[in-house]
């Protein structure tokens, strides 16, 4: 299988538009109400050790993807096992992302096309870039992502004639416990789900340092969440940004410049949708990837449209309507912990111990070596 | 693929007639008559060829000029070759060196007794000279077949600057070119394709700057071209190219000898071929659809804003009538009341719904275009009468089609002709966005604007990538690109020209 | 063709053809809806809605744009909405719908909020409509006026709302999402903007009149034009209008031109007492002098100054205690300020806010600076 790379900067470009995807549509909201800006300030303190963590694991096996690294670190049986369980988790988020979406476009935009068909023509696109490969989607992502910056910093400048800046009042308003509880709701979706790159980290080159890709990203996305929070938030204030699905459409609908920039909430649909794209795109080929190791395949590119349609399936029985699809945030929560942090630091541990035992065991033995061991 | 074919047959019976040919070498014996008439064999029923009989150096030699009527310089074969045969008083007529150098009086010469050269050599308006006793011939340069003037080309006018373009003889164009490059870096190498027409084609790079990747590349897949013929350069360009079934294109043509100048000098290939006044040019990079040679020979303000206008044209050709119809089908949100009203009760009588009309408006644009490509002149004026009222006015009142409609179709035609050498593309392109937007408005267009540009993304050209995003967005990659730097500004050559040349100004390879 | 070629291109015929874009919504299968009245039925507590569209049966180049009404009835809104198919050709479209206006007699008996839900709730409609008050007998009247600035009278009204507030300052256009958050806060009540007809050349027209105060989501008052004024000062609202005077000796004789206003407010709270301060800086232009010409000098200027902030201060102050009295409902956002400012205090305060509100100590202070007196000495 031939070797692709990227640039730090595309998978940077990537990364951002991950985290990006479908937590912006789902607006980032929870019961913190106006305190919803501090809930993520959290959440992001909260994440940057387990994205650390993430990062050391690719730093001490670097130019592996996870399912090498979990061979070689735990043994076959294991990590067959371990790997099950990440294609598992890449699988279903691949689904609930397009589910979320199909959502998304269903109740504002195409209310009388049936779902399935918005998510098959996704999930088409989804193949065509899984097919083109990592590296067609790194390049994407950077073109597109100053797109969606744009966007966000221009409705935002053309919110502010709106705004009413004790919409931010109370602060801390709500109790230290709801606004944890937001936070950690925000850690484990979408800081956390950063797990799946570990999967594709094969591709990043070796002299890129992971900490610098990692760290750098979540905080440009974290910046844009902020402001994308603040819009919605100083725009329609606490009680509609709680009480809408989809605030940050909302919040766009009402800007009003001169009576002539108006009616823009097309640009929000905009940036869903190139979001989504790329989350989808990154969760299916973690999920392809993880299937060619576990059958021993050749690429992965042949299974990337089976997969595909897998997950248009699974989605379409995730859930019932559109209420349970917030409500599962609550549970996604919790159900994600083993595959966010448990499996991530078990596998850290035992990195950490191997490369040092390897280290001990020869004095010039490094994971440079490993390398040329797991390239084979 | 039926050619593929063919053309195993051919080589077959080719080889047969080469043998022939071989075997009959002796046939370029010393006897004159025998060669003559296998010439003439050959050129049977080619009634064009002519034979002159010469009697020289005092009735002792006897030789016999052939060559193709209409083709030949006349005078140059009546001043040169037979003037000084027939006055010639050499005596020693075995040695064919001496004819060569010290009686006929012509520049290009060469010995053969390939059978196939002397062939191709008649056929491209040489003068084939035979002599009794002479076991070879004499291939002599007397080309003075007409070709079409210099003129400027028509897809590809300037505003100012030079106004040369190719014309169909190789050895014209070739000569537009090496007089504009007065180093010996310039290389320019001979190959042939075609088998039955064995067209002449010249590969043109400059040493110093050329990668020699991709130009071997380049002639791993010229070689491996087994065609009938081949007439012009898009043959050759639709064999090469990296993405056979890609709309856009991955080798670039242009009719111009100073853009192929200035393409070489970035460390490009060029490939000329007789017959053609299109000559590719190799790696071809996704923003030259957009660049035109003029925008290096007037100020760079008013480039920059050119190219800019240009590649917002492309992107609203392909756009426009698909938003509209997403506008007025699905997202009527989109639009503030006074205009939605407008174009509502504009609809109200209009019996198709709005993507059909799009859809057959746009075709009829695109009839009237190709029309006017091919139309006699003097019925110009008739039709763009016939197009704009009958079309235009005539439907709007007839209340057949919106008026809208019209405006949309309008823009969309219009900002299609600013970047010629994407029409192809863009066809297909809006087509398939009207399509998507029909069905899924606003979602589908989204979603089909980004299948594109992975489609774009992947596209290569001899392996370098058409869009070339680093990721970087350093000054030193728009410069030439969306804008146009000023010159005292742009050092260094593209990115995959040979790096230790990169620098343009002052550098020494 | 290879055999997945084929197949690709099936799979996306079958994806175009079968769902056959069933979304597409031609603009000739619509009817445009710019207003909507709500009232109710008194014999079975229906809604009964009337809807503005603009009318399309005519080109609208040659003859120009006209509006129309349709009626329908039904037992919520969204059915009410739904029924009017009865009678027109084709759906109903809210994309444009400008303003909403509710009859007194909903606003009075219903928690008024019930009524936001649907236009909330339902994709189409724009958050950014206008909620108005109908004080005639029912809201369907307000659409048989004339318009006299423009052929639909959604439009004209939604109009005369938004430039009321640079214009006259009496009345505030509150929109639909403001009007939930207004009513979803702590600490505030809901106050709308109020049309009624009136009388222009013998033709009857809308005018706005005042605001309307609401209880527990509940109308309960009127503030009239007069009034209403001085609660858009306290609540920051003012962007343009007039301030007349009464000075030199007659009365009602001096305009000031209201430039710019800031309104600030800050609470006190001691021995279980709220204190509440309003501080409004304005700066006004002289706009008019009824007397007979003489140039303006400092001292009168001065003097104008002087008497324009206690008159502010004074109606300020009055109309808030007569909302204060009269119904006893925050309609300034006090409680909703002392929630946001320092919610522990709130937290004490809120069962009984009310009880609070209305023994609650304002201190009203004003400053006016003359800026200039236009182009007359």
């Amino acid at each position: 299988m031939p070797k692709e790379t990227v640039s730090l900067r595309q998978a940077a470009c990537t990364f951002v538009m991950f985290l990006f995807g479908s937590s912006v549509i789902m607006g980032v909201n929870s019961e913190a109400g106006q305190d919803s800006w501090i809930s993520l300030l959290l959440a992001m303190l909260m994440a940057l050790p387990i994205i650390l963590i993430y990062a050391r694991i690719m730093r001490l096996y670097p130019e592996m993807d996870l399912f090498e690294i979990v061979e070689k670190v735990i043994g076959k049986i294991g990590g067959k096992i371990v790997t099950i369980l990440m294609i598992w988790y890449a699988l279903h988020l691949c689904a609930l992302v397009i589910r979320d979406f199909s959502e998304f476009i269903k109740v504002t935009v195409l209310t009388e096309t049936p779902q399935l068909n918005i998510m098959l023509i996704l999930i088409l696109v989804v193949v065509y870039m899984s097919k083109s490969g990592i590296e067609t989607m790194g390049k994407w992502s950077v073109i597109i992502l100053p797109v969606i910056t744009l966007v966000v910093i221009f409705t935002m400048i053309l919110g502010l004639e709106r705004i009413d800046p004790t919409n931010l009042l109370p602060i801390m308003g709500h109790s230290l416990g709801t606004i944890a509880g937001g936070a950690y709701k925000i850690f484990a979706f979408p800081f956390a789900e950063t797990v799946v790159f570990l999967c594709l980290a094969g591709s990043l080159r070796k002299k890129d340092s992971p900490y610098k890709l990692f760290t750098v990203a979540t905080l440009i996305a974290t910046v844009i969440f902020l402001l994308v929070i603040m819009r919605n938030l100083l725009l329609l204030g606490p009680a509609v940004t709680n009480a809408k699905y989809y605030p940050s459409y909302t919040a766009v609908r009402i800007i009003n410049v001169g009576d002539f920039l108006v009616r823009i909430e097309g640009s929000t649909a905009l940036n869903f949708i190139l979001a989504g794209v790329i989350k989808t795109t990154v969760c299916l080929v973690a999920a392809s990837k993880g299937i060619t190791r576990l059958f021993g395949l050749c690429n992965y590119k042949h299974i990337v449209f089976p997969l595909g349609l897998l997950a248009v399936a699974l989605g379409t029985l995730l859930y019932e309507n559109i209420k349970e699809a917030f409500d599962f945030l609550e549970i996604y929560q919790i159900y994600a912990i083993p595959f966010q942090i448990i499996i991530p630091v078990f596998i850290w541990i035992l990195a950490e111990i191997k490369v040092r035992q390897d280290k001990a065991a020869n004095g010039s033995h490094s994971p440079d070596s490993a390398q040329t061991d797991a390239a084979g | 693929m039926g050619r593929f074919f063919k053309k195993k047959q051919n080589l077959s019976s080719n080889k047969n007639e080469s043998t022939n040919e071989t075997t009959d070498k002796p046939v370029l014996f010393d006897s004159l008559d025998k060669n003559v008439e296998t010439i003439s064999e050959l050129f049977k029923d080619v009634d064009i060829l002519r034979l002159k009989y010469i009697n020289c150096c005092d009735r002792r030699l006897t030789c016999c000029i052939i060559f193709c009527d209409g083709m030949v310089d006349q005078s140059v074969i009546n001043e040169s070759i037979i003037n000084p045969l027939m006055l010639s008083s050499v005596k020693d007529t075995d040695s064919v060196y001496t004819l060569m150098t010290q009686v006929i009086q012509i520049g290009g010469m060469k010995e053969t007794d390939n059978v196939d050269e002397i062939v191709e050599a008649i056929a491209y308006g040489d003068t084939v000279l035979f002599a009794e006793g002479l076991g070879q011939a004499i291939i002599l340069d007397t080309k003075g077949f007409q070709s079409r003037p210099i003129n400027e080309p028509e897809n590809e006018k300037n505003l100012s600057g030079s106004r040369e373009g190719f014309t169909e003889s190789l050895l014209v164009n070739l000569s537009m070119i090496r007089r504009r490059v007065l180093t010996s870096e310039l290389k320019m190498k001979s190959y042939t394709i075609g088998r039955r027409t064995k067209t002449k084609a010249y590969i043109c790079y400059m040493d110093g700057l050329v990668n020699k990747q991709i130009l071997s590349e380049l002639y791993r897949r010229l070689d491996k071209i087994d065609i009938d013929a081949v007439l012009d350069t898009n043959y050759i360009t639709e064999l090469i190219h990296d993405s056979p079934w890609s709309p856009f294109r991955t080798i670039g043509y242009t009719e111009r000898p100073d853009a192929v100048v200035g393409k070489l000098l970035e460390g490009r290939i060029a490939i000329f071929l007789d017959g053609s006044p299109a000559v590719l040019t190799l790696p071809y990079l996704f923003i030259e659809n957009f660049q035109s040679s003029e925008d290096y020979y007037l100020n760079f303000y008013y480039t920059s804003f050119s190219r800019m206008v240009r590649i917002i044209g492309f992107f609203l050709s392909v756009i426009v009538p698909s938003v509209y119809i997403a506008a007025v089908a699905f997202h009527h949100e989109m639009m503030p009341l006074q205009l939605f009203i407008n174009i509502t009760s504009e609809r109200q009588t209009v019996p198709l719904p709005a993507s059909l009309e799009a859809l057959i408006m746009l075709f009829v644009f695109d009839i009237l275009r190709e029309t006017g490509v091919r139309m006699p002149s003097n019925i110009g004026q008739t039709l763009s009468i016939v197009g704009a009222l009958v079309i235009g006015q005539a439907a709007v009142e007839a209340k057949l089609v919106a008026a809208p409609m019209i405006i949309v179709v309008a823009l969309t035609g219009i900002t299609g002709l600013l970047t010629p050498k994407l029409n192809s593309p863009i066809v297909y392109i809006r087509l398939m966005l009207l399509l998507l937007a029909t069905a899924f408005g606003f979602y589908g267009i989204i979603l089909g604007v980004s299948c594109v540009l992975i489609h774009i993304i992947n596209l290569r050209s001899f392996g370098v990538p058409q869009l070339t995003i680093s990721g970087k967005l350093r000054f030193q990659d728009i410069k030439d690109t969306v804008i146009r730097a000023p010159w005292w500004m742009m050092i260094l050559r593209p990115g995959f020209a040979e790096d230790r040349v990169r620098s343009k100004e002052g550098g020494k390879s | 063709m290879n055999k997945k070629g084929k197949c690709f291109i099936i799979v996306l015929l079958m994806l175009f053809l079968l769902c056959g874009c069933q979304g597409y919504r031609g603009l000739d299968e619509m009817v445009i809806v710019t207003g909507i009245a709500i009232d109710k039925t008194p014999e079975n507590d229906n809604y009964r809605l009337t809807f503005e569209i603009v009318d399309l049966t005519v080109p609208v180049k040659e003859m120009g744009l006209k509006g129309q009404v349709i009626e329908s009835e039904g037992k919520t809104l969204f059915d009410a909405v739904r029924n009017a198919k009865k009678r027109i050709t084709k759906k109903l479209y809210f994309g444009q719908a400008q303003i909403i206006i509710v009859s007194q007699e909903i606003a009075r008996n219903e928690d008024v909020g019930i009524i936001i839900d649907w236009f909330l709730r339902d994709v189409e409609c724009r958050e950014t409509m206008c909620f108005i008050i109908s004080q005639e007998e029912t809201a369907r009247e307000m659409f048989e006026i004339e318009a006299l600035t423009h052929p639909l009278v959604s439009t004209e009204i939604n109009n005369i709302l938004e430039l009321d507030q640079e214009v006259t300052s009496t009345t505030l256009c509150v929109e639909l999402y403001k009007a939930f958050g207004g009513l979803h806060s702590e600490g505030e009540e809901l106050a709308l903007p109020v049309i009624h007809k009136a009388i222009n050349n013998g033709k009857t027209v809308g005018e706005t009149n005042g605001m309307a105060v609401f209880k527990d989501n509940k109308l309960v008052g009127f503030l009239p034009p007069n009034e209403s004024k001085y609660y858009l000062f306290a609540i920051d609202e003012v962007k343009g209008g007039i301030l007349t005077l009464s000075a030199f000796g007659e009365e009602h004789n001096i305009s000031l031109e209201i430039f710019e206003n800031k309104t600030g407010a800050s609470f006190d709270y001691k021995d279980g007492k709220v204190k509440v301060t309003v501080k409004t800086d304005t700066t006004v232009y002289l706009g008019e002098v009824m007397r007979p010409y003489a140039p303006m000098d400092e001292k009168e200027i001065n003097e104008l100054e002087d008497i324009a902030k206690s008159e502010l201060k004074k109606n300020i102050s009055n109309s808030i205690k007569k909302v204060q009295s009269e119904f006893g409902a925050d309609i300034y956002g006090f409680g909703n300020m002392i929630y946001k400012k320092d919610i522990k205090l709130w937290k004490q305060l809120a069962e009984n806010w009310e009880e609070h509100f209305r023994t609650l100590e304002v201190e009203v202070e004003s400053e006016i600076e003359i800026a200039n007196t236009a182009s007359l000495k």
